[in-house]
């Protein structure tokens, strides 16, 4: 189950006084996020969904960020969530291109999915500007874009996205006023959507 | 102040009060600053485009069920919990999946509620040790054991026939079928018996049916503590 946002924040405040027990719900918590958000890059793939938690390499995935976040000591609790955001975004990347290459499930597979030149399929999803990606080209340039934002964006994007925080404990982690963190998510999001629609008029 | 944070201001000024259900127009906020009009309105537009990344639900909407739990950690970096297929007083059994050699395995593992001391999960592997001594068709094989500082686990091949005693309500064997089975049984528990095992707890619930079919009494305790599981060949 996920943390509630009381428990992630007592979670928090426990790290924050260096309780190892609160560490390892943090790890775990971040191991959901890496579900969900896994969950999320292969929704409207229903050809490579049925894989999204059966793969060895998910599973591998799975195993390699518990294990590092485990093995690493970091200086704060605002590193630690930083280097598991990184490590959520790097994953789902690599997830997004092991199954998009060549030799990936998604190259040539489409028994359980609509054919490609079909309606609904893949040549007709068309990407609405307005929400979210709809493939797993459009999130791996997504995840790709937020690695692009300057340092103190991409922290927010990662307390308050990757990590799921609510806007009042990302603020605490990073120390800063909620003002603050307000206007760097703006920021990021207005930077994010530039990057993402660069033919827009603007 | 410059027009960067008077335009930063205004945006969070124009979410602010669209949380609150109000989308007040581009020119109402800027009546005193006009000509950051395009700016600000460009700057809206994005945060409308990008309101997917404020959701608090990441779950993909109505096509798929309800949000799952994640999946176990494979144990030992190998075998995959898949599903729980059974549980005694002590111990659950799951149908697992060993990511190595890539077949399906039966897991054996204490429950959480059991775990305790460092005592019980020395009797737990002390019991895959046994039980891996034994060869006979009739006993299902060990295949590996695991632990660490909180947790053991025994993996063995995985009988996926059921329970005697679930193909007893399913369907019942007949006359000659059922001596076979308690043939079988019964020359499983005398090599067992030749080896020092003790059968504490026989009955239809505890004998596994291989596909093949084999059956396989389950539990074999013995004065020494308990092995897994055996089974008899026809």
């Amino acid at each position: 189950m996920p943390a509630t946002d009381t428990q992630l924040q007592r979670d928090i405040d426990r790290a924050f006084t260096g309780d190892d027990s609160a560490r390892n719900a943090l790890i775990d918590h971040a191991c959901d996020r890496l579900v969900r958000l896994t969950r999320k890059l292969f929704h409207r793939h229903p050809d490579l969904r049925r894989w999204e938690q059966t793969d060895d390499v998910f599973q591998g995935a799975m195993l390699r960020l518990h294990r590092a976040l485990a093995d690493v000591r970091p200086e704060s609790v605002r590193h630690f969530f930083n280097l598991a955001a990184v490590m959520i975004r790097r994953t789902l990347l690599d997830l997004a291109k092991h199954h998009l290459g060549p030799h990936g499930h998604g190259a040539n597979h489409h028994t359980d999915g609509l054919p490609p030149d079909e309606p609904g399929g893949a040549v007709h999803r068309a990407t609405d500007p307005a929400s979210e990606p709809t493939d797993l080209e459009g999130w791996t340039e997504f995840h790709a874009q937020v690695g692009e934002l300057p340092d103190e964006e991409q922290e927010v994007v990662n307390l308050l996205y990757y990590e799921s925080l609510t806007q009042e404990e990302a603020a605490k982690v990073l120390g800063i006023s909620l003002r603050t963190l307000k206007r760097r998510w703006q920021s990021a999001r207005c930077r994010l959507h530039d990057a993402l629609n660069p033919e827009e008029p603007t | 102040m410059t027009d960067t944070d008077r335009i930063a201001e205004l945006l969070l000024d124009w979410e602010d009060r669209r949380e609150h259900g109000i989308d007040v127009p581009v020119e109402e906020l800027c009546r005193d600053c006009p000509h950051l009009i395009p700016e600000l309105a460009r700057r809206i537009n994005a945060l409308k485009a990008t309101t997917w990344l404020t959701r608090g639900d990441d779950d993909p909407p109505s096509e798929t069920p309800a949000p799952v739990t994640p999946p176990p950690l494979p144990l030992g970096g190998r075998y995959r919990l898949d599903m729980k297929v059974g549980e005694g007083g002590f111990a659950e059994v799951w149908k697992g999946y060993d990511l190595e050699l890539r077949r399906a395995v039966a897991v054996k593992r204490p429950k959480p509620s059991r775990l305790g001391t460092t005592d019980r999960l020395e009797r737990f592997v002390a019991e895959a040790r046994r039980a891996a001594g034994l060869k006979h068709p009739g006993v299902v094989p060990v295949f590996d054991v695991g632990r660490d500082a909180a947790d053991a686990f025994i993996v063995s091949e995985l009988v996926e026939g059921g329970s005697l005693a679930e193909r007893i309500v399913t369907n019942p064997p007949i006359v000659q079928e059922s001596v076979r089975l308690v043939a079988e049984v019964a020359d499983t528990l005398a090599y067992a018996h030749r080896h020092g095992f003790l059968h504490r707890d026989i009955k239809p619930a505890n004998v596994l049916i291989d596909i093949c079919p084999q059956i396989c009494p389950q539990n074999l305790p013995t004065g020494r503590g308990d092995i897994n599981c055996y089974r008899a060949r026809t």
